[in-house]
């Protein structure tokens, strides 16, 4: 038997944009069967690897597989098929097409898919696997995020909480982008250690995820996967929203500011010295 | 505590014999170093005996020289148990033996194992026939406590200065705490560096050990834990641990580290000790006043019994003293400091200048950077100071040519969750027949669980896992990352 077990969970985002679908570049049919396989090509791999997929869109987010209320009675094995495949698969089509049909009849509120949010799910579900662990076993887990979102998806300081408890936990998050560079998930594969991939060519969609994300992280180094990204660390000010080199922190509530301010406009704190005096004690110190 | 009576609290208590119970009163316990009357006519080195008087009757016990290395508190157990066994005929029939510290008496609560006497009186049975034992019960209480803590917003020093001094005398060389408390302690402060900084990026950290009368600083104050836990490295041997250590030397060490500090960071020391004496060149009530003034806040943990003057340390510079109980409740109290402190209103603020460093577009040729220049390693990537462009090759680091901060917007939102804490869930009770299951890790509620966490915000269910794991580590929410505001 083997100790150790791998986990993979997929955040599928359904809330492709009006420009991936229109284009006719990837229909939704052929996006879904792409995870599909790639899914149970994970599964396929080795008789202890693990799955769960959550779909999310810019309403909710949902855990599609494993399925609690699934009953297998309901599951007829189809000539041939290993059971967990058609249970894949079954539960997948039921209640990703149940989840996209209830949430169409719900007002929209943002255009951004709540990624924040699966990955905070997927999080809990992990740190439960892991205490529910039998005692000599380890679990290796990652989180692959597809998406094809094109804005930052979620409030920063929220999102980088969970990327340092991804970190912390040794959760490899990795991101295949159907469209966009994203730099706060782009951030996300830095600090985690994990691949942001974009797709050039959708209609080799499933391609790309057997080849790149379908491998253990310990595999990787083996092969040749594309070179990872130069990742942009820089903020943006509270004050103007720009990139900035040098800024100025509030040392009672951290906001960043481009200008020294007299008052920080966020926690509303008189800030005592004048500018050059800062500058001149470090210089004393050196 | 320099000695103790025995006293009887009992009305029913009747002796065989010629004294009568109001005398008992008057027994005493005298451990041979205060300065009792009595004493003073016995020859000989103080740590030598143990004298007893009763009335007019002394009787003196002198130790072993295993004896001789007990600790101030295993002595007077020691004296305890002696009494015990010489004055058996008067305590026969009595049922309880009170212990008080004399001389202590004024300060109420003074010594820390009051909390936890005659815990064995305290064991309840519940309806399922669970004992229930006062610690547990006081372990749920500090829980509580601390859930109610974490959803006040008070102002904290985010910019932190702390020091560590750790003992390394060879009262560290007990082994009370497993293997050895050296070895003990040294594994728990290599945890807490790591955590420290990783929690508190901007902050910075520094080691000083203190042994043989001496304080040394092995590690000075940065950000770097791989550096700290280097220097920690040759603390490991068995005979690092000698000598008395000094507690005046290192507390000057580190506050002549800590004096030309910006006024807007919090200066902190943590004490880790372990012996109950100090060896001090000069009076340490003047260096406690000197800490006062400097405004550094200095805690101890102590792994032996209670100190005097430890605590008024804590006391007058507004830090905690604990004592530790185990190796687990010792962990626990470190890693305690990893939370910022909450400062006073009237902490002064300032605008602090950083800069955020990053990749160059086009890459220069192979390089050394700052860090190692005396390593002779050179290589390509880095991080450009963007006011100097000197070259590291790790953040955050204070440039060491222009003085300035460097750090990545991840390192500044990092400890964010101090600041801003996710609510406190509302506890529930479970009902059998409840179907759903707990949002975040998709349990079933029903399975085995009595009580569930509802969340204020937006009313979705957790169970208790998840719920330890949301506040402790994940501090977001997952229902209420969903809803829009």
């Amino acid at each position: 038997m083997e100790s150790e077990k791998s986990l993979l969970i997929v955040i599928l985002d359904t809330s492709l944009t009006h420009d991936v679908m229109c284009n006719n570049k990837i229909r939704m049919s052929e996006y879904l069967n792409a995870v599909t396989v790639f899914v149970n090509c994970h599964v396929m791999l080795k008789p202890t690897n693990k799955v769960a997929v959550v779909v999310v869109d810019t309403i909710d987010c949902q855990f599609v597989y494993p399925d609690n209320n699934l009953s297998l009675t309901s599951l007829r094995q189809t000539t041939g098929q290993c059971e967990i495949f058609s249970q894949v698969e079954y539960s997948l089509r039921n209640n990703i097409s149940n989840f996209i049909s209830q949430n169409a009849k719900k007002d929209i509120l943002t255009t951004e898919p709540l990624i924040g949010a699966a990955c905070a799910k997927s999080l809990c579900y992990i740190s439960r696997l892991e205490r529910e662990l039998e005692a000599g076993k380890s679990l290796n887990s990652r989180i692959l995020i597809i998406t094809g979102s094109d804005n930052e998806c979620d409030k920063y300081v929220r999102f980088m909480n969970i990327v340092f408890t991804a970190q912390k936990q040794n959760v490899i998050i990795d991101v295949c982008s159907l469209e966009h560079d994203i730099a706060l998930l782009q951030q996300a594969c830095d600090i985690t250690e994990g691949i942001f991939f974009k797709v050039p060519n959708l209609s080799a969609l499933l391609q790309y995820l057997l080849w790149i994300f379908l491998p253990d992280p310990g595999i990787r180094k083996k092969l040749v996967v594309p070179p990872p990204n130069r990742v942009d660390y820089r903020p943006l000010c509270f004050c103007h929203r720009e990139l900035i080199d040098i800024g100025y922190v509030c040392s009672v509530c951290l906001s960043i500011f481009c200008k020294f301010t007299p008052i920080c406009t966020t926690c509303e704190v008189v800030f005592k010295t004048p500018t050059p005096l800062p500058g001149k004690a470090k210089k004393k110190k050196k | 505590m320099s000695s103790i009576s025995i006293k009887n609290p009992l009305p029913k208590f009747s002796v065989k014999g010629n004294t009568s119970p109001d005398k008992w009163e008057k027994w005493k316990l005298l451990l041979s170093k205060s300065k009792g009357e009595t004493v003073k006519s016995i020859k000989g080195t103080p740590s030598k005996e143990i004298v007893f008087c009763l009335n007019d009757t002394i009787l003196c016990h002198s130790l072993s020289p295993d004896e001789r290395r007990y600790s101030q508190a295993e002595k007077e157990v020691l004296a305890l148990v002696f009494v015990c066994e010489r004055f058996k005929l008067f305590l026969l029939g009595q049922k309880y033996l009170s212990i008080m510290a004399v001389g202590m008496n004024d300060i109420k609560g003074y010594r820390w194992e009051s909390g936890y006497e005659k815990s064995w009186e305290e064991i309840k049975e519940n309806e399922k026939g669970l004992g229930f034992s006062a610690l547990t019960e006081s372990l749920a209480l500090l829980e509580q406590k601390k859930k109610k803590q974490n959803g006040k917003i008070v102002r904290l020093g985010m910019m932190r200065h702390l020091n560590i001094i750790v003992d390394f005398s060879d009262a560290m060389l007990d082994q009370d705490l497993k293997p050895t408390r050296q070895i003990c302690t040294l594994k728990l402060v290599q945890k807490f560096i790591k955590e420290f900084l990783e929690q508190n990026p901007i902050s910075q950290l520094g080691i000083i050990v203190t042994r043989n009368r001496r304080a040394e600083k092995i590690s000075d104050l940065s950000g770097n834990s791989r550096k700290h836990l280097q220097s920690l490295e040759i603390c490991y041997s068995s005979n690092y641990c000698i000598g008395e250590p000094s507690l005046q030397n290192s507390l000057e060490l580190a506050l002549s580290s800590m004096k030309m500090l910006p006024s807007h960071t919090s200066r902190e020391i943590l004490v880790i000790f372990g012996s109950l004496n100090t060896c001090d060149p000069g009076s340490i009530k003047d260096t406690i006043e000197l800490l006062k003034t400097h405004g550094v806040k200095t805690s101890v943990i102590g792994l032996c019994a209670d100190v005097y003057i430890l605590r008024t340390l804590c006391n007058v510079t507004g830090g905690q003293y604990h004592i530790v109980l185990e190796d687990s409740h010792f962990q626990e109290l470190l890693l305690n400091y990893i939370k910022p402190r909450s400062v006073s209103k009237d902490c002064e603020a300032t605008c602090v200048k950083m800069g955020f460093p990053h990749h160059s577009e086009k890459l220069p040729s192979f390089t050394a950077c700052m860090c190692h220049l005396d390593d002779n390693v050179m290589n390509k990537v880095g991080y450009f100071c963007p006011q100097c462009n000197s070259k590291y090759c790790e953040l955050p680091v204070e440039c060491k040519t222009c003085g300035i901060t460097l750090v990545t917007s991840a390192h500044l939102v990092r400890p964010l969750h101090h600041l801003i804490p996710i609510h406190v869930f509302k506890d529930m009770i479970n009902s059998p027949d409840n179907n759903s299951q707990c949002y975040g890790c998709q349990k079933r509620i029903n399975e085995c669980m009595e009580q569930i966490s509802v969340c204020n915000d937006c009313k979705q269910i957790y169970c208790n896992d998840c719920d330890e794991f949301i506040h402790n580590l994940l501090h977001v929410c997952p229902g209420c990352a969903v809803l829009i505001k």
